[in-house]
Parts: structure tokens; sequence; C-alpha cells
């Protein structure tokens, strides 16, 4: 591509790039998110690709795409401009859908979403329930871009933001950002306007902007399809930014575990270098700005910004206290403005389309939308982006379409290992940052996993204590050995070895983790722990006083047997036990050695009987 | 001197068993009895009324100017034998010597134990023959304590005291209180950590409000006696404001002599490593970057599945970052390992997401089922989201992904790449 010399030059190659996509026939894009790759989107693009050559389609035009949010459907397949949208497309569907669809304008049934209340097939995403009650600002692009192709981008008004920005005084750009109300997406929900503002002002011969694309929640990939599905909205962002507060490095900061991200970016980086929208002179304005990626190496603290800042600059990511902001001495100790990556994300649009039509959208407290990762015990696992102020239970039952197999919902866990469990009767919450936080929960980047009867919240709470023990730095006492020692108990309590009075010790554990630890790793570690003793403390007391775990998860409270009625003898569960604990003659009833079970669930998946059951507490 | 009369009185306690079972009583009785300037006696329990009535039946009958008694301490007993010899004579014309417990207690052998305490005795004979008969005054005292070393020895000294309810000077030379503790990682025998130790005792000392701190500061003068010592401290300035400094450790990021501290043994030639031109082309690739260490470090270990020794050393040298750095930052990120990596590496994700859906079932069985494979084939990690999470429980074998997973599916994976690799 050649050098876009200036504002002017790009709205000639945007209309350039816009007539070309409209004199596409068809358009099918295929998924090349992370999610429908696992699930062979690869093969099948390749299928399909070889299918049409072999056909001879021209008018037909195969576009891979960035992530589309409805992963567990995937791989997806969605036809423009009939608006058909194909789910659980395997590599044999490929001649059907060229004959039927492609060639003979048919739309295959088998091939289509089907809504889990009614059965009912459906065509298009506008009638999915799970893309019609979304606002998707960030995500809708992503499955009309091909995150390798600057010009699908420029098609659809990219960096359009960044020439109006360039025109502007960089305080006004500051003054529109801080007039939207923006907060930050990465968890902490700081206005972004007041980080900019005071990063600008301070006087330095350097500044930075760093992209925050750590994203070490577990239960949270959002800002991974971002990166990977549009990586120039983020560029676009960040050079918006580094112009604004006078910058001329930005580093994005990837986890290792996003390779796709990692290589879309710096694909990205060489086109927007070779288009002059990076680099010295952008667009003739004389702003000069570079962007480097920086990957992660495993380590969950660095996604607090103190650590990431030590991890860029090649130390350890151990947090350090803030009485000095990052704004004013940040990395390599020049302001520096941090945010997350849906932060950035939303820059554009908010410089493009103005501050007013951002505080639109959303709550009196929060504007805008937010992307969640919308997974665990639910129907429509996937990425939702919804206007902030919409309840929990719009987004689980409505959109996420409520709990599989008619299991009853228990909680939804928001805010990754730093946030809490919500409990059924606090559904109607609106999602804002200020009402979670209220709960005892937080924002969070967006994590969203949803729980059922079947997930014991101690088991949870155990779980998400060991992840941030794991995941200490070390450097704070009452983090590293304090979590320890909130496992030592929740262990116990799951292991049905606990008494009454250590709740008492964990809560002071707690508070003392929670007052005593210098970032915000440690300061949020006990939400989880919280969180659940104010909403399940029946469960924890079921577990202490009765030795029964109701979700009959935690293994020294369940007993597996085999049920005499079912049973048919069949012997498929004595072969899959690991440790030979199932003994019986063929067609009679089959018998666990409880002294042997290992309690592993392997016979339980094996029977088809519904034969090996699960029974927890003394009695029965 | 036409008759020499004994003037001193020795009394010797048996204390039951207590002295009598490892020092002879008797034989010492005798031995002091010969010498005509003494007087000696000895009594099972002097402490008992019949015993205290021996030594004033004693002093009375003979006149006696000095008494020596040789029995327990003088914490122990010594305020009940000063009242009773006081009955008889001005009470300060006395000795006591301790032969219970730093003698008869701490010895075993008879032969020893007599002899020591012969001297013992011997010694406060000499001692009560200076004693001058006075009378008592009282005299403030100042119940204060200085304690001088903040270490570990000095912190715990401190406390102690304080615990009793007297305020102590706890005088430290250097700007901080944990002396050498604080600079050791593990402490022998028990390997524990040095810290974990010693904070709480440091946290103990510095909320004590008996303690009074005095850092940077030294003890030019001392003089005094019991209860009127006198110390001239001399107290510098540390340029820090005490009550409002909050320890937050940004000052000594900045100071130039703490970075000053760098290793000086690096090699004048190049070291060997495998590879050079590879391990070249990671570290131009990076040169753009002001600090590439990282990065580097995650190609490397893209490269080998893991950092070997030779390169970090080559690393060290090229970029001028000490062996000690690189390690660390090798252990402290999860991406790296300093050991080689099984010839397929799963990584089963426990995110949630994962973990809700049975991902730690699907652990374990993956553990299970590569029990029995040679080593150097399989290496299993537990991780913390691998950012799929709508296709949970997941696993990657060597960067590919697989979703869904049951355990029956993990079998069959498994179960393939040893049936492939097998032949």
């Amino acid at each position: 591509m050649n050098r876009i010399e200036n504002a002017a030059a790009l709205e000639q190659l945007r209309t350039k790039a816009q007539e070309e996509r409209k004199n596409i026939e068809v358009l099918v894009a295929i998924c090349g998110g992370t999610g429908c790759e696992t699930s062979g989107s690869t093969t099948l693009r390749a299928a399909l690709e070889a299918k049409l050559k072999e056909k001879g389609l021209t008018n037909v035009t195969l576009k891979r795409t960035g992530c589309h949010g409805f992963c567990e459907q995937g791989p997806l397949v969605h036809i423009e401009p009939a608006d058909i949208l194909y789910t659980n497309v395997k590599d044999s569907d490929v001649d059907e859908i060229v004959e039927e669809t492609l060639i003979g304008n048919k739309v295959i049934d088998r091939l289509l979403y089907k809504d889990p209340a009614s059965g009912d097939a459906i065509q298009g995403e506008k009638d999915i329930q799970f893309y019609a009650k979304q606002t998707r600002v960030i995500l809708d692009n992503n499955r009309r871009i091909d995150p390798a192709s600057i010009e699908d981008y420029i098609a659809l008004d990219g960096y359009a933001a960044l020439a109006k920005a360039l025109t502007m005084e960089p305080s006004a750009i500051v003054d529109e950002v801080s007039k939207s109300k923006i907060r930050g997406r990465g968890g902490g929900g700081f206005a972004t306007g007041r980080k900019w503002a005071s990063a600008a002002k301070v006087e330095a011969d350097e500044r930075f902007v760093i992209c925050n694309g750590d994203e070490g929640d577990p239960g949270a990939y959002m800002d991974r399809s971002v990166l990977e599905g549009n990586p120039h909205l983020v560029l676009e962002g960040m050079i918006l930014g580094g112009f604004a507060i006078g910058a001329t490095e930005g580093y994005i900061y990837v986890r290792a575990e996003y390779p796709l991200a990692v290589q879309n970016l710096e694909i990205a980086i060489g086109q927007a270098k070779e288009a002059g929208l990076l680099g010295k002179n952008i667009l003739g304005s004389g702003f000069d700005f570079e962007i480097f990626i920086y990957r992660g190496a495993g380590a969950f603290v660095c996604g607090e910004s103190s650590a990431l800042i030590k991890s860029i600059e090649g130390n350890v990511g151990e947090p350090r206290a803030k009485h000095i902001h990052a704004t004013e001495a940040g990395l390599w100790g020049k302001p520096t403005v941090l945010n997350n990556v849906e932060t950035w994300a939303n820059i554009p649009h908010i410089v493009g389309k103005g501050a007013d039509w951002f505080l639109g959208i959303g709550t009196e407290g929060s504007k805008g939308t937010k992307i969640f990762s919308l997974v665990g015990k639910i129907n429509n696992t996937g990425l939702v982006e919804v206007p902030m102020g919409t309840t929990l239970r719009e987004l689980i039952f409505d959109i996420g379409g409520g709990i599989p197999d008619g299991k009853e919902f228990k909680a939804v866990q928001t805010g990754g290992p730093s946030g809490g469990c919500i409990p059924a009767d606090k559904l109607d919450t609106p999602i804002d940052f200020d009402e979670l936080t209220k709960l005892g929960s937080m924002m969070g980047s967006g994590g969203m996993i949803v729980m059922d009867e079947e997930n014991c919240m101690v088991d949870i709470a155990r779980y998400y204590t060991a992840f941030n023990l794991d995941e200490s730095c070390g450097k704070c006492t009452s983090c590293r050995e304090g979590t320890e020692r909130m496992l030592d108990i929740l262990q116990a309590i799951c292991g049905g070895e606990a008494k009454p009075e250590d709740i008492d010790l964990l809560k002071e554990l707690a508070h003392v983790v929670k007052t005593a630890s210098l970032c915000g790793l440690g300061k949020t570690a006990p939400n989880p722990t919280e969180t659940t003793l104010q909403y399940f403390m029946d469960e924890y007391m079921e577990h202490i006083d009765k030795g029964v775990c109701r979700a009959k998860v935690c293994k020294a409270l369940i007993k597996f047997s085999i049920e005499d009625d079912p049973c048919v003898g069949c012997g498929a569960c004595a072969k899959r036990c690991p440790v030979d604990a199932i003994t019986g003659e063929l067609k009679k009833t089959h018998v666990i050695d409880a002294e042997k079970c290992i309690k592993c669930g392997a016979c339980k998946e094996a029977c088809k009987f519904g034969a090996v059951v699960v029974t927890t507490g003394g009695g029965e | 001197m036409s008759e020499e009369k004994p003037k001193i009185g020795v009394f010797v306690c048996h204390c039951g068993r207590n002295i009598a079972a490892t020092v002879d009583v008797h034989k010492i009785a005798e031995h002091f009895d010969a010498d005509p300037e003494l007087i000696a006696k000895e009594e099972i329990f002097l402490c008992s009324e019949a015993g205290q009535e021996n030594i004033k039946e004693t002093i009375r009958e003979n006149g006696l100017e000095y008494v020596v008694i040789a029995s327990c301490s003088p914490v122990h007993h010594g305020d009940i034998f000063a009242e009773c010899v006081g009955e008889e004579m001005n009470k300060y014309m006395w000795e006591m010597a301790n032969i219970r417990e730093q003698c008869s207690w701490v010895h075993d052998d008879m032969d020893e134990g007599t002899e020591k305490a012969i001297a013992l005795i011997r010694g406060s004979i000499n001692r009560v023959k200076e004693h001058m008969p006075i009378g008592t005054m009282d005299v403030p005292v100042v119940q204060e304590a200085m304690v001088i070393g903040g270490g570990i020895a000095g912190l715990h000294t401190a406390l102690e005291i304080a615990d009793k309810g007297i305020k102590v000077h706890l005088i430290e030379k250097s700007a901080t209180i944990g002396g050498n503790m604080v600079k050791l990682d593990r402490t022998f025998p028990t390997d524990d950590c040095s810290m974990c130790t010693i904070s709480p005792i440091l946290f103990d000392a510095i909320s004590e409000e008996n303690i009074v701190l005095h850092t940077t500061s030294e003890v030019m003068e001392f003089h005094g006696r019991p209860g009127d010592y006198h110390a001239k401290v001399l107290k510098r300035t540390r340029k820090i404001k005490e009550d409002i400094c909050t320890g937050c450790g940004e000052c000594t990021t900045v100071c130039p002599v703490y970075f000053r501290i760098q290793p000086t043994d690096k090699p004048s030639v190049e070291p060997p490593v495998q590879d050079k031109e590879v391990i070249d082309g990671f570290l131009d690739k990076h040169s753009e970057l002001r600090n590439s260490l990282i990065p580097v470090l995650l190609d490397v270990n893209e490269h080998y599945k893991y950092i070997p020794r030779d390169v970090i050393q080559y690393l060290s040298f090229k970029m001028d970052i000490p062996v000690s750095k690189i390690v660390r930052i090798a252990t402290f990120y999860k991406a790296f390992s300093l050991e080689p990596k099984g010839k397929f590496h799963i990584k089963v994700c426990l995110g949630t997401a994962c973990y809700v859906r049975g991902g730690e079932n699907l652990h374990d069985k993956i553990q299970q089922l590569i029990e029995d494979t040679p080593e150097g084939m399989f290496t299993v990690e537990a991780v913390n989201c691998l950012g799929a999470c709508a296709l949970g429980p997941i696993m990657v074998v060597n960067d590919e992904y697989h979703g869904n997973l049951t355990l029956a599916d993990a079998e069959r994976i498994i179960g393939d790449i040893k049936g492939g690799d097998g032949e």
C-alpha cells in the first residue's frame, strides 16, 4: 500500500474501498477467532475455498474475519446479503452449502441456529435473541473485517476519527474524552479523561501510552477477540490518545497465550506504518508516533498497571505503591497513560461520533457499552456487548438463553478472581461499575461466569483463593501468607474437617489480606470468599455441620454408587474405571468399591442409563 | 592476741537432696570448721525455722562478725536470710554462696561439685570480710533500659524487657532495624524463610509502646550505676521525616548509591553458546525495544522449549545484565522454564469457565493417562485460562486447541499420541 499523505488522500482511499466492496455480490464470512478455529474453522475455510474454485463461483468472496462472539455455536459461517447464519458447520457441510445455498439460493435448515426454548430454526443474526438484544458498538465490525486487511477497516470509517483528531487541539481531544465520562474497561473504572488530563499536564520530555492486553482473568476473553478481530481499532485509539497527551511511543502488552492476537497486531502495525498512519508525520500533520508489541510472559499480576510497567522495563512484575501515579511517573519514569484494550477501542468511536453520542448510552454513573464474556453453565456462551444498565437477568436469560439442561441458576461470578459471586435474588441489578461494587463484586474486565446447582460455592471460593495464592507475586506478606492460610481453611471446609469457629477466622484473615496488601490483586483477593460467605453461608454451614455438599462437588463429602434398577450390567463403567473399583458380572448390577473409588466421575460419564448416582452426607 | 575466736560463721545447706546429692555438705562443713577463723555448720534446710534458729543462735553464742550462707540463690531466699541475720547483727554483714543453681544443679560428679562449692564459699568468705555495717536509704531509680543493636538479638531483648512494662531505648547504627537477618533468604537448619520469621518481630518492635527506636544512632558515652545510668547517643539525621514517610520504597529506586551495587565479575571474553546465530537473531529482532530481555527470553524459550544455561550466560554477557537477574525473571514468569519440557506439552486450562465445567477432573485424568509413559514424552501443566472460555474444558497439545472435552475425548487424544509415537 502507498503512503497516505493527508486526510484527503485517506478519504479518496475510503471511497475507493467502499466502491470495491459494493461490487461484492455474495460475501461469505467465516469466523477466524480462536474459538471457531478450535472448532475447526481453518480446515473449513480451506475446503470452502477449494470448492468455490472447483465450481468457478467468482461472484462469491470468502473472508476470514475476527470473532463473531457466538463461540458456543462455532464454527460460524455468515452469508451476506441474504443474512444467513450457519452454526456448527463441519467440513462435510461444504458441498451442501455451495450447491444448495450459494448456487441454489436455498437455506439449509439443518445448519441454522435452533432457539433453545422453542426449537425453531432461525435464519439471520438479527432474529437470534443472542444478537438481537445486544448493542454492538465495538464488536459489530468484527464480522465484517478481515483483520489482515487495512482496507476493510478503512472502508468502515476506519482512521476517520484520527484524521479528525489531528485537526483538533490535543487539549480539545482530552476534553472530549473527559466529557464522554468513559471509565476504564479494565475493571477499576477510573475516569479515562482524568487520566489523560493529568498525564498531559505533567512537564516531561517524553510521554507514553500503553494498551493493557494482559487479559488474565480466568473466564474472560473479550480483549483477545478485539485484538484478534479488529486490531486497527485499537491502534487508532492509541495513536489518537498519543496525540492527545503528547506521547511519541505506545506499547501494547499482550498475553503470551494469545499468539493470534500478536500475529494480527504485527500485521496491522506493519500496514499502518506502510500507510503512514504510524511513524513520522502521520497524515501530514507533523505528529510522530510508534507502537511496539510487548508479549507478556505468563504472570497474572502483570495485568496490574504498575507491575505491567515494570515488566515492559524488563523487570519482574511486582506492583509498587501508587503514591505517585503512572500519569506522573510511569514507564521509564515518564508520564504514562495506561488503558485497557476495550477502552482504547472505544476512543475512535467517541472522538468520531462525539461525546454526546456516547453519553446517550448507559446509566448515570457508567456510560457506553461493555463487552462481557458470558461463559460457564449457560446456553449461549460467547461474547456479548450490552449498554451499561442492562440487568444481569437480561444478560443471562434473554441473551444467554438461560441455564442448560433445565438446571437451576445459582450464581454469576463477575470480575474474575477479584470479583464476587452474585446470587439469584440480585439478578435484577443493573450492570454498572458502582452497582456491582455495592454487591461486593466488581465490574472487572468483563468475565461473567454463570454457575448452576451443580457448582459448590465453597469450592468456588477455594478455587479462586488457590488461584490468587498461585498468582500472588509474593511481595506483601499479607497476600502471600494470608491467602495460603485462607486456602487451608477453605480446603478443610471442602474436606469436611472444619469447625464452625473457622468461619470467624476466615473472615478475619480476609479482612487482613484486604487491608494490608499493596496492589489490586491482594486488595481484592478475598472478594470471592467474602461474597460467597455473604450470600451462601448456608452452604458453608452444611459442609461444616452436616458434611453435606449439596452440589456434589467436594470429593471428601460425596460417594459414588450404582443403582440396582437402571443398571443393565453392561460393564461400560467397569471398563472406564481407572482404579478397577467397579466389579460385577455381565447383565448383573455392578458395585463400586468405595475404598478404591477416587471419585473421578468417569463411570458416571460412561453410563448411558443414569445408573451411577452421587450422594452426599452420611445419610441415605 | 591471746585467744583467736572464730568471727565468721559458715552455714551450709543440704536443701534436702537438692544440694547434698552432688555436693558433700558434711565434708564442706568439716573443711571450713577446721579453720580457726571460721565456725561452720550444716543443716538439712537452712531456710526452715529450725535452720534459721540455728543461724541466730550461733551468731549470738559466738559473737560472730560476719556470716556466709551457702545455699540457693539470693533471688530465691536472699530476703529470708537477710531478715534472719538482721535480727542479730547489721543486715549487710553477710554473703550468700549459691551452691545449688550454680553448682549442684549443674554438676553430677560429687568430687567436682564439692570442690566447686568449696571454691564458691571461699570466695564469699573473702568478700564478706570487706563488708562494713551500713544503713538503708531510698534512691530514685530510672526504670528504663537501653539495648544496643537492632538485629534479631537486640530486637528480641528489647521486646522481652518492654513486655515487663519497662521502657526500652533501642539504639541502631544503620537506618533500618533487622540487622543481618533481613538480608538472608533462608535460615539454617530449618530452612525457614528469614523474612517470615523476623517481619512479625520487626512489626512488634515498631508498634510496641514501650520501645523507643533510635535509628542512625550510636552510643558515644556511657557511665553510671544500676538505676542511674547515663548514655550520650549521637542521633544522625536521616533527612526523611519519619512521621510522614509511609515506607513505600519509591525513594530507594532512585537512590544512586543503591544502584551502584552491581556485580563486577563480568567475564572479559564472550562465553560460548549453542546456536549463536539463532540467539543473535533474537537479539537483533528486538533491538528497537528499550529493554528487550523478556522478549528475547520468550523467543529462546519458544525455540528450545526451555532456557538453557549457556544461553543465560551468553545473554548476560551480551546484554550486560547480571545472570542473577535473568534467572530471577526466568523463574518469576510462568512462560519460562529452566528444565526441558516433554515432547508433547499439554496445557490443561483451569480457568474458571473450564473449572466449572469439570476442568479439574480432566486434568486429573490426563495425569493418570500419562503415568506409564517414558520420561520426556509428556509435560502436563495446569494453566489459568487459555482464553477460549466458551469451549471449556480445554486443553492445548503443542499449540493445538481441543475444546469441549469429555474424559473419553482426552483418553482418545492421549491414546492416539501414545500409539503414534510408539512406532
